[in-house]
């Protein structure tokens, strides 16, 4: 028995990028077979018969005026949505591919650029953080799969992302004395980019550029920051003071006071923190990744890594934590509720990136010291890993289901075995199936055409039904009428 | 173990037996609690016990544990401190069992406590059911009551192989042969454990002397009491059986496999084990007779599958349906202790090895631990599953500040008083506001012919009582 499980181990070890590589791609592959199922959603489509309508420029103005400040938002929304270009609402497979690959490769960029990974490893660690968001972000449906709540949100942490990647190479540039505008240039414009984007991610971009800025200019060393800071609350305070947010206020609830908002915000914090944190699973991949994240600190030929170094840990997870509660405030200061799904699904990649972020920083303090914490030596040493690939399974495919109950199983307590779920269950095909009966409804030669409500609608895929009759408002009907060129849609009740 | 982590853990265990003491004052008996206490009243304990024994089922203990019904001393208050009693003993039995795994270890007092603190976070935190292992009373009797002879006899066998007094010795011996006799009694599920425990360990160590195979004996003897009893074949011959020998049997397997999948995965049981460690090395290090039952390093863990699967396979065999989830309360608890069992054989085989424990922070387990249990892994972030996660102490704090537990035992409240003050011999009762989880069961129907409706009209000196379809207390 031991000679076997000797054995069982060695070829485990010598498998590992493997094995770790075919379970990534397990992960990632029911998401990308639900795409080919997943269509465009009603915003997608009114974004697009507005755009199409007004041109892009009457169009720009419409929507600062009488809808939202978030300009980057709205020109990304006049330029890439698909449907303005052709009629692809039945061949939207790509959409979601995209943004799932998109965001793969912004992850692999940042691994190679900012901390020096390369090869597979980069490509596996970013798949790593690719897999955990797909797996545990709360809105999928929303985050993902709703283009309108894709390049809202997910596109905007790319641009994040992007904008550390330029300023990680601006500094680099300055450091081996090669300056250039160009660059500077580009730093610039993604900092108004980030800055015109959603409020839960301008509002803590500002934040902690003003914070920089603030260090720097006590300091007194490096001008960059305050630049920065100045960009960004210039283009902060264009996005925020649209006249288009104060007409959305309106028809919102009402607007919780300053410090209602706060509270609101720290104890959804709290729960946040607490239900990310709390994932077994994140803490398992956590341990395992420990000696990778170690080894990358003792480098120290990275801009980042020597940043890293500098920072006391806590103080990074604290200035993180305070963001993350700046992020929950504009949707409760504007409208007295708590920040959809789609954008806590922005936060969660974030927040996953914040997370290895806070262990890189913890590994970077530790580095150089005599000896260890305590806490981390076994982690570093890796010996514990078959455990926590063995933690890391188990918690992975539980249902959470301590009561064992048969409502509850394979429910799955992670988007994965969901999606298998919507996806070999047929649930994702037949609603497919409903929606290209719709269009073929749509078009027929016919003026005025019926539809019906959705009977399937797989929670990972479908955030919205036009013609759900709880829902269903003759505006909507007028714009979906519009883009197929029909005088009316109107709802017909399933009996 | 750290003093601070002790006090850590004591805390936490309080904090754990605090809401489902609390919820005890809530709770109100269901269908069987009322029927007993009828069949008591009428026939008189001895004469229930043969009748029930003879004719409905072999399960003695339990039958003999009805002595003790609430119902028969007293109305409402008797009852809910009948359910506080349980919740008590179970945690007072996971202390004995402490108190007697480390018996021979040399340990002091205050780590053995910490270790009872230990094992009551890991039962309640991840009880199956509390409202049929606590709140209905009878259903307690049935497979609680098991839990807390089981635990006292394993405390007793520790006790019986570090003592030395030959006094001291045979009142554990006796301790020990009462609570086999005892415990498979009390359902066909604590008698299918007993078979499999008997046979593994006598299998495992045939040499093991006079005073095991008597108990294996006696305890055999108990299983076959129980499982051949008049009764159960008398009921099994009034319905047609089918055989789906394959079909259930992959259930069954299925179904272990599931509960196991589940049960292993709440991190808390993980966290905790980590936070015993040193304690454990300590049990598995000793002379005592946890340490010699675990030399062999796959005998628990062997038992651990061979106890859950054996009683799903019993359960499907015989009425093609899963374990109820009253009696996944014994099976959860036998997991806890064949796994903690599972865990010094580990360390054993760890230390033969050489192999060095990786020290993390006991405070830093604690705080994971805290978070473990605060979590409700409401990964989706629905707010309508916020407190409602995997985590039962959780959702008993819910049910008791909510108001939920208040609303329901004043809704009941409301309904005995109906049934006392309405001179009419049918009443019809209004619906209950809000069943808690945590200690709901089941609610009598709108069809006064349901018999959980007719021994509650019985109990009241009604004819008739049934839910009236109208809108709910408020």
């Amino acid at each position: 028995m031991d000679n076997f499980t000797g054995q069982f181990v060695r070829a485990l070890y010598r498998h590992y990028s493997l094995l770790v590589t075919v379970a990534l791609l397990l992960v990632v592959l029911p998401f990308v077979a639900l795409s080919c199922y997943n269509h465009p959603s009603l915003d997608d489509i009114l974004d697009a018969t507005t755009v199409k309508t007004l041109g892009f420029w009457a169009a720009q103005k419409i929507f600062y005026l009488t809808l939202t400040g978030r300009y980057t938002t709205t020109i990304l929304l006049a330029l890439v949505n698909p449907l303005l270009y052709h009629h692809l609402e039945a061949s939207w497979w790509a959409v979601a591919t995209a943004f799932i690959f998109g965001t793969l490769l912004v992850l692999w960029l940042c691994l190679t650029r900012l901390l020096g990974l390369s090869g597979s490893a980069a490509w596996r660690v970013a798949g790593t953080l690719l897999g955990l968001w797909l797996a545990y972000a709360p809105g999928q449906a929303e985050g993902l799969y709703w283009f309108t709540g894709a390049y809202t949100y997910v596109a905007t942490a790319w641009l994040l992302l992007l904008w550390l990647l330029a300023l990680n190479h601006h500094q680099q540039a300055r450091r081996a004395n090669q300056h250039s505008w160009g660059r500077l240039m580009v730093l610039a414009g993604l900092t108004l980019a980030v800055a015109g984007t959603t409020e839960p991610m301008a509002l803590p971009f500002l934040l902690a550029l003003l914070l920089g800025a603030g260090l720097s200019w006590w300091s007194g060393r490096g001008r960059i920051l305050r630049l920065l800071a100045a960009l960004a609350a210039a283009g902060s305070a264009v996005s925020f003071a649209a006249p288009g947010n104060f007409v959305r206020m309106a028809n919102m609830g009402a607007s919780f006071g300053v410090l209602k908002t706060l509270s609101y915000s720290a104890a959804t914090t709290g729960y946040l923190l607490l239900t990310w944190v709390g994932n077994p699973v994140l803490l398992a991949i956590s341990a395992l990744l420990l000696p990778a994240l170690y080894r990358v600190a003792q480098k120290r030929d990275q801009l980042l890594t020597i940043l890293l170094a500098r920072v006391p840990t806590a103080l990074l997870a604290g200035v993180l934590v305070l963001l993350l509660a700046a992020a929950n405030c504009p949707a409760y200061y504007a409208s007295g509720t708590g920040l959809p799904l789609r954008a806590r699904t922005m936060l969660h990649l974030l927040f996953i990136i914040g997370w290895f972020g806070v262990l890189l920083a913890w590994c970077c303090r530790q580095v150089g010291r005599e000896q260890l914490s305590p806490l981390l030596e076994p982690l570093v040493a890796g010996r514990l890993a078959l455990l926590w690939t063995g933690l890391l399974v188990l918690f992975f495919f539980t249902d959470y289901n301590v009561q064992t109950r048969a409502t509850m199983l394979g429910q799955g307590s992670n988007n994965v075995v969901r999606a298998y779920r919507q996806w070999l269950g047929g649930e994702a095909k037949r609603y497919d199936d409903e929606m290209r009966t719709r269009y073929a409804a749509l078009g027929s030669s016919a003026l005025v055409v019926q539809i019906q409500p959705l009977r399937h609608r797989p929670d990972l895929l479908c955030s919205f039904d036009v013609a759900d009759p709880e829902n269903a408002q003759v505006l909507h009907l007028q714009g979906y009428a519009t883009y197929f060129g029909k005088k009316r849609v109107v709802v017909k009740a399933t009996p | 173990m750290h003093k601070r982590s002790q006090y850590g853990i004591h805390i936490i265990a309080a904090l754990v037996v605090l809401p489902f003491v609390v919820l005890a004052a809530y709770c109100h008996p269901y269908y069987d609690d009322y029927s007993t206490a009828i069949m008591l009243k009428q026939t008189g304990f001895w004469t229930y016990f043969v009748d029930t024994y003879q004719h409905w089922s072999g399960r003695y203990a339990f039958l003999l544990a009805n002595i003790g019904h609430p119902l028969r001393f007293g109305g409402l208050r008797a009852y809910q401190w009948g359910a506080a009693g349980l919740v008590a003993g179970l945690v007072g039995s996971c202390y004995v069992l402490a108190w007697g795994l480390t018996a021979g270890s040399q340990l002091p007092k205050a780590p053995r406590l910490a270790l009872g603190s230990g094992l009551t976070v890991t039962v309640l935190a991840l009880l199956p059911s509390p409202a049929e292992g606590f709140y209905w009373v009878l259903g307690g009797y049935n497979y609680t009551l098991p839990i807390l002879v089981g635990f006292g006899g394993l405390a007793a066998g520790g006790g019986y192989a570090a003592a030395v007094s030959p006094v001291r010795r045979r009142l554990l011996l006796l301790g020990m042969l009462g609570a086999a006799a005892l415990f498979p009694g009390f359902s066909e599920f604590s008698a299918c454990l007993t078979l499999v425990l008997a046979g593994g360990l006598l299998a495992a160590f045939p040499r093991a002397g006079r005073a095991y195979w008597l108990l294996a004996a006696v305890a055999a003897g108990g299983a076959l009491a129980m499982l051949a009893a008049p009764g159960n074949l008398g009921r099994l011959h009034q319905t047609a059986y089918k055989w789906h020998l394959l079909h259930d049997v992959g259930q069954a397997l299925g179904a272990t496999a599931y509960t196991l999948l589940n049960w292993l995965a709440f991190p808390t049981c993980w966290l905790l084990a980590a936070l015993a460690l040193p304690l454990v090395e300590r049990i598995a290090a000793g002379e005592g007779a946890v340490a010699r039952l675990t030399r062999r390093p796959f005998l628990w863990p062997l038992l651990l599958l061979l106890g859950l699967a054996g009683c799903y396979c019993f359960s499907y065999l015989a009425v093609h349906l899963p374990v109820p989830q009253r009696a996944r309360n014994l099976l959860y608890a036998y997991f806890i202790v064949t796994l903690l069992l599972s865990l010094v054989g580990a360390v054993q085989l760890a230390q033969r090895r050489g192999w060095a424990r990786p020290r993390v922070a006991p405070s830093v387990l604690l705080g994971l631990v805290v978070l473990a249990l605060l979590g409700d892994g409401n990964g989706r972030l629905r707010s309508e599953a916020i407190g409602r996660g995997y985590n039962t102490v959780g959702l008993a704090y819910r049910d008791w500040l909510s108001g939920d537990a208040a609303r329901f035992d004043a809704a009941e409240r409301h309904r005995y008083a109906l049934l006392r003050t309405t001179a009419a011999d049918s009443v019809g009762v209004p619906p209950l506001p809000v069943m808690p989880a945590t200690l709901s069961y089941y609610d009598i129907g709108p069809s006064s012919r349901f018999w959980g409706n007719q021994v509650l009209a019985l109990y009241f000196g009604k004819k008739a009582v049934w839910v009236q379809p109208t809108a709910p207390v408020k």
